[in-house]
């Protein structure tokens, strides 16, 4: 059987506004490549910005989450959690219901009357009334009830033994990694596949920073790849289905096949259980919807000039860097 | 954040707890065993202690922290003691969980000394609704000095055991520890004589060295302190650290803004890049690997081998 080569499913669903685009978290700040743990504290952003909430809501929200049922519809292990984790997970449907409904009173509500709480999910057309701190009275677990209605990728780590540790998250659109692969291993261990930064020392500093996290405090940092056509299920377990679409970029559909897409992490310690969360917020934009900002385009087509070989081949770009390259070329000075 | 002080009580006839509510809007949760900033604007200066907090994690109307007045304070208890009323103001910062439970371990070894009983008094709180097996052993000097003792000897019957040194001995470490079945973690707050009693038991006795977890309340004694010369790379300038005064010290006279916590060595936050020069490091918060490398320092307690440092400031 051919793998199914794009357009992805849905894609129309996902096409990016004006607004969207002109909210599009663009992660670079110079003109070369430079890694860095790039932290940040999160939702100090201007009104309408990506990054003025911790946690972001946009256009694309009942697409993603009709998507995310999808994906787990056909692979429920995308969503684990080990059994150490529910303390974690109270936290996180605690985290979610308060900011959504502070920061979008519209579409979210979240009535308390002591541990008896009535969430009320407009966008989804959701109302549920449940006991915090008794499982039995919610439909699933917190962390896999929640993140079924909330934008972007959950895992939790749990904070111990001088480490933290991948044990539950909600994966269903990673850039290439498999949450059933990574759950229960330690920060080096689940950075292991990337590239120069162990020796750089990174992650030992990025740990040790995060591991003193406050709670209230929480720190965003930018990750981004590339991706071909609007697939949001990247993930490792689907590689035969997306990654021969690498090969199909030409200079002729580039603009509309191949995506930058940007991760906006956001880190927020986890009050009760002392661990930490990790929201993976995906933005995807074709290049054709970058260009509209000419600027980005110039700047992202010197980022690419200046990538190492080995962060392009470890992101996945070494096949069609080039074209992208050149697709981009009207976009720098003095171009004839 | 700012609270108003909605309670102090004596407690003992050193130890107060303040009862501290939110100004506006919620305080922060916090999980056991964790430790607020408080800042405490003393005569002369302003200046931030940490202390644990005391009150359940399981509710949000106020947070509660426990005191005990230090002779040899640096004037932040005696203010606290002294200056501070009930309805005054007082600024704190988000709590930090230096001294966390581990979730996986089969037993929890609970072990106080004095004043170091403080951050296990929200840790009960947990390990009661989790329902995981502990024991606390709870040591001081004399019953009318022993912060929380008629409601920890009531409340935890069958998993408490006190030890007042004006009649008996401290506990056998070597004893307590070997009975703890495998997988157990201890846990020691307290004078650094009996946290160190403690981590040598344990060590001797071949726990492994996460299961073994202690906050200390002091930086360790620094018997040996010398004066030392620190030179600033950015401006060139020196700076002279007196025998009896921190690096951090006297880069905050000196108007050199390095973002601190602790102050004792135990969290990691003033940490300074250097340059040159031999460091002596006395923290404990790092690793020897972190400690070997060579070119960074923690502020607050770590100083210079052969006098003088090279800062990346």
């Amino acid at each position: 059987m051919n793998p199914p080569v794009s357009p992805p499913p849905m894609a129309d669903r996902f096409r990016n506004s004006p607004t969207a685009i002109a909210r599009f978290p663009f992660p670079f700040l110079g003109d070369s490549y430079e890694y860095s743990v790039n932290l940040v504290k999160a939702g100090q952003g201007a009104p309408g910005a990506f990054d003025e909430h911790w946690f972001d809501v946009d256009e694309h929200y009942v697409a993603e989450m009709e998507l995310r049922e999808q994906v787990l519809a056909e692979d429920p292990d995308r969503y684990l959690s080990l059994p150490h984790t529910m303390d974690h997970q109270w936290d996180v449907l605690e985290m979610i219901m308060e900011r959504y409904s502070a920061d979008y009173p519209r579409h979210f509500s979240l009535t308390r009357e002591g541990d008896r709480w009535t969430w009320e999910n407009r966008l989804l057309g959701l109302r549920d009334t449940f006991t915090f701190g008794d499982p039995l009275t919610l439909p699933r677990e917190p962390l896999d009830y929640i993140t079924r209605q909330a934008q972007g990728d959950w895992i939790v780590l749990d904070q111990r033994e001088g480490d933290l540790w991948l044990d539950a998250g909600m994966l269903t659109f990673p850039a290439d990694w498999s949450l059933k692969f990574d759950l229960g291993m330690s920060f080096e261990e689940w950075h292991g596949p990337v590239p120069l930064a162990h020796e750089a020392g990174v992650f030992k500093r990025a740990k040790q920073f995060l591991m003193r996290i406050k709670p209230g405090e929480p720190w965003q940092r930018f990750n981004w790849t590339m991706t071909i056509g609007r697939r949001w299920d990247t993930s490792s377990e689907t590689y035969d289905q997306w990654g021969v679409d690498r090969t199909a970029v030409t200079l002729e559909n580039a603009g509309e096949k191949v995506h930058l897409r940007v991760e906006v992490q956001i880190l927020p310690r986890l009050p009760r259980s002392n661990g930490l969360l990790f929201l993976i917020r995906t933005y995807l934009i074709s290049l054709e919807e970058l260009a509209t900002n000419p600027a980005w385009a110039k700047r992202l087509r010197r980022v690419l000039q200046s990538l190492p070989p080995e962060i392009a081949d470890y992101k996945g770009l070494t096949r069609y860097r080039d074209t992208v390259i050149e697709w981009l070329s009207p976009y720098e000075d003095h171009h004839p | 954040m700012k609270t108003r002080v909605a309670k102090i009580e004596q407690l003992t006839s050193r130890v107060r707890r303040f009862t501290l509510v939110a100004e506006r809007g919620s305080l922060p949760v916090c999980s056991g065993g964790s430790h607020i900033g408080v800042v405490l604007p003393t005569p002369g200066r302003t200046i931030r202690n940490s202390y644990s907090i005391t009150s359940s994690p399981y509710q949000r109307s106020f947070l509660q922290i426990v005191v005990q007045r230090d002779p040899q304070s640096r004037g932040g208890s005696a203010w606290l003691h002294e200056v501070l009323r009930e309805g005054d103001p007082l600024e704190i910062t988000n709590p930090l969980n230096q001294f966390a439970l581990a979730r996986n371990a089969t037993r929890h070894l609970l072990i106080a000394g004095g004043i170091g009983i403080t951050p296990f008094i929200s840790q009960i709180e947990s390990l009661r609704r989790w329902g995981v097996p502990f024991e606390l052993h709870y040591i001081y000097r004399g019953v009318e000095n022993a912060a929380f003792l008629p409601q920890l000897r009531d409340g935890l019957r069958g998993l408490f055991t006190g030890y007042d040194t004006t009649i008996s001995s401290r506990p056998d470490l070597v004893s307590l520890l070997s009975r703890q079945p495998v997988g157990s973690h201890v846990y020691v707050c307290g004078p650094a004589s009996l946290i160190d009693d403690v981590v040598a038991s344990a060590t001797s006795l071949g726990w492994p060295k996460h299961h073994v977890h202690f906050e200390r309340f002091q930086p360790p004694p620094q018997t040996t302190a010398r004066p030392f010369v620190a030179k600033l790379a950015k401006t060139g300038r020196e700076i002279h650290v007196p025998a009896e005064a921190t690096l951090l010290d006297v880069l905050e006279r000196e108007g050199i803004a390095v973002p601190y916590s602790c102050r004792i060595g135990g969290c990691g936050t003033c940490e300074v890049a250097v340059v040159g020069g031999e460091i002596d490091h006395r923290d404990h918060c790092w690793t020897d690997e972190d400690r070997s490398c060579g070119t960074r320092l923690l502020a607050c307690v770590s100083r210079a081998r052969n006098g003088h440092l090279h800062l990346d400031l």
